[in-house]
């Protein structure tokens, strides 16, 4: 099986950068069990209820980190099914309202998707060697190299010569080929597919109905659509299998790791998620350049969407809930409990939700020069996401499970 | 601490006499201890070994800077397009070019290699040079370099083809290997100096800027007046910023002496991309006539702006930590690699100055690089002078991260050509003033030859 992991290897890589950081951890430690007992009364009773971390207790927390994932992972499975059921119908027969649904499954099934981001950064199923994320959520993506409507550039569907027949597996080799943008897959090329480029303020691209009935690359384009939708479902499957409970899988493996090796998985998953990627990606970079280019869903206007489901990813994981589209986990054990300032954590992660579902779509327009209380607004969720990720990075030192995030 | 001492015990007892040089395998003992040797780029280092090795930033960078780097991240990723287009800070690509981002050649800011049967020449590029009357000159009409590309189809450059030499020898243990040699003619034409480069992993090339000239110029020995049989001298290129000469540190022959003026010759070389450093397009007079009339990008067609975001990139992505630093396996690796004199030319250990950028400056480092020219042999000669560099002599290719490169790029193509295809090979290509220490190296047991290679892929 592909994604039986080597916990040995995983330790060993790992047990590396403990002792680095031993000693930063003594001076760490003291400082914040002291500035607990000053500042927050209101939490004089947290530090006992904190669990140790080679606690059977805080065992649980493995286990129901897994559960969340596993379920996250089927949302996303059955929205991208559903996704490819409403594609092949508007390739059958291609009609305003068939492409209007085909979009509204899209949507749907990127909010599980932009929450199981957090599940990413420690070469887990989804990044490790084999894992399918480039192939899933792979952007910006340069809708040339698709289609680029220019001869000197012929995109994929474009260049019949040497494409002459689109397939799954050449669709796959292209895929980051020859440059980081270089996308063929994923839900960002569904998206292109879906959409079209988005050349207006005021709503998202809008595709042409006869641009799958009529024309050279009609028949081309619904090709590409169709191959390009079931690779989705196929690559959500992996990751649910990865995951599903009772079996010689990677759960198996990540439930079985050293208790210290699984919490530094977890919070370097949702560290580098609010940090390096949502909060410099996604957001710090579009806010400079102030280029549609730069933010994460340019076709279909869901930007704001992408940011709040991922900032959503980070408190699923650490409050230890779920609640999805068709799937729902209870709270449970969650690595907050690891923490004495847990509580405080919290309040950072729900600020950014709130922040981010204050963003007034389009994304696109909050961040142009002309539009300061956009930006502010813009602005405000990426600081509040980077203050975030040192926050869970710092406690994460205090309590010995230092890891290793851009922030 | 115990595991380490042990380690070195148990490995001082237990190795034999190594041929060549070992003055400084003393004090060598003495720095290997020292864990923090596994932090390559010194406080910038980052622990990360997966795919993403190579992307991250240096650990310590300040905010301010952050926000640059992912900026410039972003333009090193951007497919640039034709002008005119709407995406205007990113049009103007051409008229002749290689291909349309940085991160094509160096993938995840990793390295190129040699194309598949095939395949387009792409993180592969041609420098060439015309001889004429005992002197190395651009050629008239392709200029200094080949580009694969063009937006016209009146102007196309020579295509490239490649003949393969196998060698074959043998460890004097009797392990056969085979090398392989690339010849590479550029169809057409006559007389050209050729000279193919494979693109670099882009890691710390900040820190690299910042090693004190003085610490340069105490390493090199143009004349061996030490007479251990190497030398290492220094290139001294024109700054296009100042007009002045400077120590070249960046490209296969030292040929730049600045990230700023390496990233904008890429531009302008690679992606026909003008800056305010390369106002000019990449072609020649004589292909100018039907090239001219196509419309810029803007002028320049790469603003300073970001410019100067992608340098900050180019400069600050850290470098990735050591793996397994303590293995003994690795420790014994690394005496070897000192005692039979890898070392003297691939250098660690020296503190970085000066630099503009705060998280940069002050740093111990460890390149394993020392900058310099070496005579490296016929085998690797491409004949084509660049700078004071010859057509033997090659910069010293810094070591750091070079086990990471399979992970990274899903190839082991090394040297400068990639003609290397794991880095025992790259070894064996070793000649000239590193001929004693390839000996030295072949003369190992194979266990022994093992050692050097893990503790290569440690770094």
């Amino acid at each position: 099986m592909r994604y039986v992991i080597n916990s040995e290897v995983m330790k060993k890589t790992y047990s590396f950068h403990k002792r680095a950081h031993t000693r930063a951890l003594i001076f760490l430690v003291i400082p914040s069990l002291f500035a607990l007992s000053c500042n927050r009364q209101s939490e004089v009773n947290a530090p006992s209820s904190v669990l140790k971390i080679e606690s059977d207790e805080a065992s649980m927390i493995k286990h129901h980190y897994a559960k969340i994932v596993y379920a996250n992972y089927q949302d996303s499975l059955k929205t991208a099914v559903e996704l490819e059921v409403a594609i092949d119908k508007f390739l059958k027969a291609p009609t305003e309202i068939a492409l209007g649904e085909a979009k509204s499954a899209w949507l749907q099934s990127r909010k599980p998707y932009g929450e199981s981001e957090s599940y990413r950064f420690y070469a887990g199923p989804i990044d490790d060697d084999n894992g399918p994320e480039g192939l899933l959520n792979a952007w910006p993506l340069d809708e040339s190299y698709i289609e680029s409507g220019n001869s000197a550039f012929k995109g994929i569907l474009e260049d019949k010569e040497k494409y002459s027949k689109l397939t799954e597996e050449l669709l796959i080799s292209l895929n980051e080929k020859e440059g980081e943008e270089n996308i063929s897959t994923g839900y960002h090329a569904i998206e292109f597919m879906l959409w079209g480029v988005d050349e207006s303020a005021e709503t998202a691209g809008q595709r042409l109905l006869t641009d799958f009935t009529d024309g050279p690359l009609a028949q081309r384009r619904a090709d590409f659509l169709k191959i390009v939708a079931h690779k989705l479902v196929k690559d959500l499957e992996y990751l649910v299998l990865a995951w599903q409970p009772n079996s010689d899988n990677y759960r198996k493996s990540f439930e079985a790791l050293d208790n210290k090796v699984a919490f530094r998985n977890i919070l370097n998953g949702i560290g580098m998620l609010s940090g390096f990627e949502l909060a410099r990606e996604r957001i710090d970079v579009p806010l400079n350049t102030k280029s549609q280019e730069d933010e994460h869903s340019c076709f279909s206007d869901n930007t704001h969407n992408d940011i709040l489901h991922n900032a959503v990813a980070v408190r699923n994981v650490f409050e230890g809930e779920y609640n999805g589209v068709y799937y729902s986990v209870e709270k449970g054990a969650s690595v907050k409990m690891l923490f004495s300032n847990g509580a405080e954590i919290s309040k950072v992660i729900q600020k950014s939700v709130d922040q981010a579902k204050n963003l007034k779509a389009p994304f696109d327009q909050l961040i142009l020069e002309s539009n300061p209380e956009g930006r502010k607004s813009v602005q405000d969720v990426m600081e509040t996401l980077v203050s975030e990720a040192k926050l869970i990075s710092k406690s994460a030192s205090a309590i010995g499970v230092a890891i290793n995030i851009e922030e | 601490m115990f595991l380490i001492t042990a380690a070195l015990l148990f490995q001082s007892c237990e190795r034999k006499p190594v041929p060549a040089k070992s003055a400084n395998s003393v004090n060598q003992q003495d720095k290997k201890a020292d864990i923090s040797r596994q932090n390559l780029g010194g406080e910038t280092t980052v622990y990360d070994s997966s795919r993403k090795a190579y992307t991250l930033s240096a650990r310590n960078l300040t905010s301010e800077n952050k926000t640059q780097f992912f900026v410039g991240n972003s333009f090193f990723n951007k497919n640039w397009v034709q002008a005119p287009a709407s995406a205007s800070a990113r049009d103007g690509i051409g008229p002749l070019f290689i291909t349309r981002s940085c991160s094509s050649c160096h993938n995840l800011d990793g390295r190129g290699s040699p194309p598949s049967l095939g395949e387009d020449y792409t993180s592969l590029l041609f420098r060439i040079s015309k001889k004429e009357n005992g002197v190395f000159m651009p050629h008239p009409v392709f200029g200094d370099q080949i580009q694969t590309r063009s937006l016209s189809d009146k102007v196309s450059e020579p295509s490239i083809s490649v003949e393969y030499e196998k060698l074959a020898g043998s460890y004097p243990d009797g392990t056969p290997y085979v090398l392989e040699k690339p010849i590479y003619t550029i169809d057409g034409t006559a007389d050209l100096a050729v000279s193919p480069r494979v693109a670099q992993a882009v890691i710390g090339l900040g820190l690299l800027e910042s090693i004190p000239e003085a610490y340069l110029e105490k390493k090199a020995d143009p004349d061996d007046l030490d007479n251990d049989g190497i030398s290492g001298k220094l290139n001294f290129v024109n700054s296009v910023v100042t007009g002045d000469l400077q120590i070249g540190r960046f490209g296969w022959k030292a040929n730049q002496p600045s990230v700023l003026q390496q990233v904008a010759g890429a531009f302008n070389g690679d992606l026909g991309l003008t800056t305010s450093l390369f106002q000019k397009e990449n072609h020649t007079k004589a292909q100018g006539k039907h090239l001219a009339s196509l419309p810029s990008g803007g002028d320049p067609e790469v603003t300073d702006e970001i410019l100067d975001a992608v340098t900050l990139y180019c400069q600050t992505i850290a470098v990735p930590a050591r793996r397994d630093f303590t293995a003994k396996n690795n420790l014994v690796g690394e005496e070897h690699f000192n005692e039979i004199g890898c070392a003297d030319c691939h250098a660690s250990g020296m503190k970085t100055v000066n630099s503009q950028i705060p998280s940069l400056d002050k740093q111990s480092i460890f390149p394993y690089t020392d900058l310099l020219l070496h005579d490296m042999g016929d085998g690797l000669a491409d004949g084509r002078p660049d700078g004071l560099a010859n057509g033997k002599e090659w910069r010293t290719a810094p070591l750091w991260g070079i086990g990471l490169v399979e992970t990274v790029n899903k190839h082991t193509r090394f040297l400068h050509d990639g003609r290397a295809r794991n880095i025992e090979e790259a070894i064996l290509w070793h000649g000239g003033e590193a001929e004693r220490s390839k000996q030295n190296f072949k003369k190992l047991e194979k266990i022994e030859r093992e050692a050097v290679i893990s503790f290569l892929n440690s770094l």
